[in-house]
């Protein structure tokens, strides 16, 4: 990529790894440095290396470069998928298949978490990762305060197994989780712990709360 | 019988009122007086303190208590934040400089925000864009801290109640952690 804001680049790697972990035979893999066998830059930047095809990332009606095919924002997994899917049947030779890029091509399948690896948010999601859904609110919440595995996830945000999985990869490819060696519970250091800890709530009292409220 | 309490601050005119008025089961009791600062166009403003109540099925109380904006009644933050157990701090993306609104805040609870669950809510993202919620974010993670922030328009139940929802789940979380 080239051009783009943090977010839409974080996105689209992201984008890239689901497809990698969903998509059979999907051979794709985001690198950072060239030759690229596809570039995505932001609309009216110039590829600042060579790439085999280039599309530009950009509004609804806008013109891309010429020999430049315009993906519109936001970017959606279906519409990356699609052109890479038609980089890689007309666009191009073929993927390169030399042994240096072996590593790289198993970069996505190494990216996605095994379900049992505790993991921890470093930062509040962008905007765009949670979309206003309060369901990936919650599992960001819960994220925040300790690390979780993602069957953990499931567990506590009473959420599929899958959705907690693929939430977990997307916060991955934004690069905002971070591994937590694997303890039986992390224990909370002495000052954490308030005057009022014996006064905690319970949860009988946080489901009666949100009984109330109606969520 | 218990009662619990959450608390809501943030500067004048982010919604504290409005957003207790949002859930509220009664009318909040509201404690206006006419604003005198000029710099503000607000034709009342909260002294004292604004509070909503939910009664819960065990008969159990959970007290919404909104605090003064202004800069001045600080001193009752400390005080109204002790027994709570969780704080909303709203901002107004209208205003001149909302991440230094916020790090006031920040600053203003710091002890409490060790452990006292809290969810940042900012206001008028819709006609306001800058800073955006990702701004905030970043200033939380330079401060040290890691706390939701959600765009909210507190005049909509359902961006309250997500700000409510959010903290129940970090203290769900802390009942996990707690011995």
């Amino acid at each position: 990529m080239h051009g783009l804001a943090p977010a839409e680049a974080g996105l689209a790697r992201a984008l890239t790894l689901l497809l990698a972990g969903s998509t059979p035979g999907f051979r794709w893999a985001f690198v950072h440095e060239g030759p690229f066998d596809a570039l995505l830059v932001a609309a009216g930047s110039q590829p600042p290396a060579p790439a085999r095809t280039v599309a530009a990332l950009g509004e609804r009606g806008q013109a891309p470069s010429p020999g430049m095919e315009l993906l519109t924002r936001p970017l959606q997994a279906d519409v990356l998928g699609a052109w890479l899917r038609r980089c890689e049947a007309g666009g191009s030779p073929g993927l390169r298949t030399d042994p240096a890029e072996t590593p790289r091509a198993a970069e996505p399948q190494a990216a996605v978490l095994p379900p049992a690896h505790r993991v921890r948010l470093k930062r509040w999601p962008p905007a765009a990762l949670l979309r206003g859904d309060p369901q990936r609110v919650r599992m960001a919440t819960l994220l925040s305060r300790r690390p979780l595995s993602s069957d953990e996830l499931a567990v506590l945000s009473a959420q599929p197994d899958d959705r907690c999985r693929t939430f977990l990869n997307l916060l991955q490819g934004f690069g905002l989780l971070e591994s937590v060696a694997p303890t039986p519970a992390p224990a909370a250091p002495p000052a954490a712990v308030p005057p009022t800890a014996a006064r905690l709530p319970s949860r009988g009292l946080i489901h009666s709360i949100r009984r109330r409220l109606g969520l | 019988m218990h009662e619990y309490k959450i608390l809501f601050t943030g500067t004048m005119g982010a919604g504290k009122t409005t957003a207790i008025q949002a859930v509220s089961e009664e009318p909040p009791v509201v404690t206006d007086v006419t604003n005198t600062d000029p710099q503000s166009a607000k034709a009342t403003t909260t002294v004292g303190l604004d509070f909503g109540v939910l009664t819960l099925d065990s008969g159990d109380r959970v007290r919404l208590f909104g605090t003064p904006g202004q800069a001045r009644f600080d001193f009752l933050w400390k005080i109204l934040a002790r027994n709570a157990i969780g704080l909303v701090i709203l901002t107004d993306n209208s205003r001149p400089d909302p991440l230094g609104d916020l790090d006031a805040y920040l600053e203003g609870f710091r002890e409490e925000l060790r452990t006292l669950p809290c969810v940042i809510g900012v206001g008028r993202t819709e006609t306001y864009g800058v800073p955006s919620v990702d701004d905030y974010a970043v200033r939380l993670e330079s401060a040290g801290l890691l706390l939701p922030v959600l765009p909210v328009d507190v005049r909509r139940r359902d961006d309250v109640l997500l700000l409510i929802d959010t903290l129940l789940a970090q203290i769900e979380a802390q009942l996990e952690d707690a011995p």
